[in-house]
């Protein structure tokens, strides 16, 4: 079973179950050159992972418990790091943002909840 | 080129290049004393030892500062090297942006080199593929780094070793005779604390009969320049931190690059402002010559006194500059220089009064005399013996070349040089600039598939459309951003040459009388 587990200076957490899609992209530091013929040409420095996902629908404690991931990086001023053990992330450093708090009920309920973890380097 | 592995330059020429680069920088400046050249199964990776450019480069005075690596917090990084036309000297700068989330780089910041964030702190650049990086620059950062706050970065200047010489007064009075350029270039380097194994020098073509250069009083870069101007060859500091020399005539005969539509990006014809058809050369023709007398005072004039157990400065004015000057002992003499103190009642005084120092100036001699007598004396005579160098004739001649002139109109370039003494070398500089300068369209700017081992002066091979044959690397510049390297080359059409050698070229063979 697919699961997203963070991990900060407080401690690990698994993030409420996912849904699909479970979005894998791979970042190219990279540059793609046309010359004069026409052809082309990549200057190349490395790729990177990126994680996203988008929770329909999060409780009010669900989303807070991710908002203060969010959080923490601007108090830590770290990185969180990202487990998804079926992909072979394992303790992955990324930057997390977070998309606009959508609350549709006087629950809390937030709908629309999107998640995206861009690897980089923790630096001391 | 620099000398690389040919997998560097097989990535150089791939679909998919790995880049890689390094910035070293030495904030505290201390030495290492233990550093060497990297030996293979001997050094450590990621050890003091420096990876050899070449087999036969010394070690490096810049090699031994202790360098932290910043390489993971490069942003950006942009560097730079131009030929100084007509100067013929090279200058390099670089710019790079670092990461400052920290306040690493920030002055009172509380960064662990607050203390050390100071202007003239060491750098090297690097570049290159994958694990291979060849050096780029070498220098000095200038003034404090530009701090900005969003985003967190930090940002230096750099130039080259070489470009701070040129700003440095000379130190040390120089008078020669009879010398090449590169003999007065070695000369200005040892003044500035630079020792033989730090620069590469060619034997210059130009041989000047005198020069002479007052300390403290003009700058290394004006005589370095006019020096190169007369000489016409080239004055770099190597990627490496060699500075190097090379006489005009000394040049590659082939390319060591090629560059077609495949490795080219862009491409860029520069205007016919840069066509020379017209030399127009003055020069003052200095001699030494014999010793003589240069300098006469006479009793009854001005009175010089000496405090009694004190000293005084006596400066004589010279009408030419000279290469020697005899220093003066006491007691009228012939053919020597000497002096005669006396009392005020004319009486000579014989002891007690000498010289403690002399100092020759470009215009004056100037003299400090010590007198350990309880009495004043007056310097009432004194005559100097030594080596002027007198003007004897004067070059105003005038070299152009017909053909471009009906073509292009005449553009002339002026050339004020006292280091140009021969109508020989008017006749051999001019005839230089004109072959290399009077024709059009010889100028090309071009953006390139980069190679980081690409060095100014190369020759290139050109093949896109009418633009074909071999030109010179002139100037270049390298930027290293937004996961982009990009090469930009300015390059000058060039005709290789074989020069006639006595003995070995045929008579009416292709090989040209060297100019």
């Amino acid at each position: 079973m697919y699961e997203i587990i963070l991990t900060d200076s407080t401690g690990s957490v698994t993030l409420p179950a996912l849904e699909v899609p479970l979005v894998l992209t791979t970042l190219e530091g990279s540059s793609d050159v046309q010359t004069l013929d026409f052809n082309i040409y990549t200057d190349f420095i490395t790729t990177k992972r990126q994680l996203s996902h988008t929770w329909s629908y999060l409780s009010e404690d669900e989303f807070n418990e991710i908002k203060a991931f969010y959080d923490r990086q601007f108090t830590d001023f770290q990185y969180p790091r990202v487990t998804v053990t079926e992909l072979g992330i394992t303790d992955m450093t990324a930057r997390m943002t977070l998309n606009p708090r959508t609350v549709i009920d006087h629950c809390g309920t937030v709908a629309g909840v999107t998640i995206t973890l861009r690897e980089s380097k923790q630096n001391p | 080129m620099q000398v690389v592995p040919s997998l560097f330059n097989q990535y150089a020429q791939s679909n998919v290049r790995p880049h890689s680069w390094g910035l070293r920088i030495s904030f505290e400046k201390l030495y290492d004393p233990d550093v060497t050249f990297f030996t293979l199964n001997q050094s450590v990776l990621d050890g003091v030892d420096v990876l050899a450019p070449s087999d036969d480069n010394p070690l490096q005075a810049w090699d031994y500062y202790l360098y932290r690596d910043y390489t993971d917090r490069i942003v950006q990084m942009s560097w730079d090297r131009t030929l100084e036309f007509p100067y013929s000297v090279v200058s390099a700068r670089a710019d790079f942006e670092v990461s400052n989330t920290d306040d690493y780089f920030t002055p009172n910041g509380g960064s662990p080199i607050e203390d050390y964030i100071l202007p003239k702190r060491p750098v090297r650049l690097f570049s290159g593929f994958s694990n291979m990086l060849v050096p780029q620059f070498v220098g000095l950062t200038q003034g404090m780094p530009r701090i900005s706050q969003l985003p967190k970065t930090a940002t230096f200047t750099a130039l080259d070793f070489l470009t701070q010489i040129y700003d440095m007064k000379i130190r040390n009075t120089i008078a020669m005779q009879n010398v090449s350029t590169d003999e007065v270039l070695a000369n200005i380097f040892e003044q500035f604390g630079l020792a033989p194994e730090q620069y590469d020098l060619a034997k210059g073509r130009n041989v000047i009969p005198f020069l002479f250069f007052e300390r403290e009083q003009i700058t290394a870069g004006s005589v370095i320049r006019k020096l190169m101007e007369a000489e016409m060859g080239m004055l770099w500091l190597s990627e490496a931190g060699i500075i190097t020399f090379r006489p005009r005539l000394e040049q590659p005969s082939e390319a060591t690059y090629f560059f077609d539509n495949n490795s080219i990006i862009s491409m860029e014809v520069s205007s016919d402002d840069q066509i020379i058809n017209q030399v127009n050369f003055t020069a003052e023709l200095r001699e030494v010559q014999e010793y003589q007398s240069i300098y006469l005072k006479s009793l009854g004039g001005q009175p010089n006194i000496v405090p009694a157990n004190s000293t005084y400065v006596f400066s004589a004015d010279l009408q030419d500059p000279c290469l020697t000057v005899e220093e003066p002992t006491i007691g009228e003499s012939s053919s020597v220089s000497w002096f005669v103190p006396r009392l005020p009642d004319g009486t000579e005084v014989l002891t007690g009064v000498s010289v403690d120092s002399v100092e020759l100036k470009t215009n004056s001699y100037d003299i400090t005399f010590e007198n350990n007598n309880a009495f004043s004396v007056d310097i009432s005579e004194l005559e100097l013996w030594g080596q002027p160098a007198k003007v004897y004739d004067k070059i105003d001649r005038t070299m152009e070349y017909p053909p471009s002139i009906l073509k292009y109109e005449v553009n002339p370039i002026d050339i004020d040089n006292n280091f140009i003494q021969s109508e020989d070398q008017v006749k051999s500089l001019g005839l230089t600039i004109l072959d290399e300068y009077s024709e059009t369209a010889s100028i090309l700017d071009l953006e390139v598939k980069g190679n980081p081992a690409i060095q100014l002066g190369d020759i290139v091979d050109v093949d896109y459309r009418q633009f074909v044959g071999l030109y010179r690397i002139i100037g270049m510049g390298n930027n290293l951003s937004n996961s982009k390297f990009t090469q930009n080359l300015k390059v000058r059409r060039y005709t290789p040459r074989e020069w006639f050698t006595l003995n070995q070229s045929v008579l009416n063979g292709t090989d040209v009388l060297a100019p």
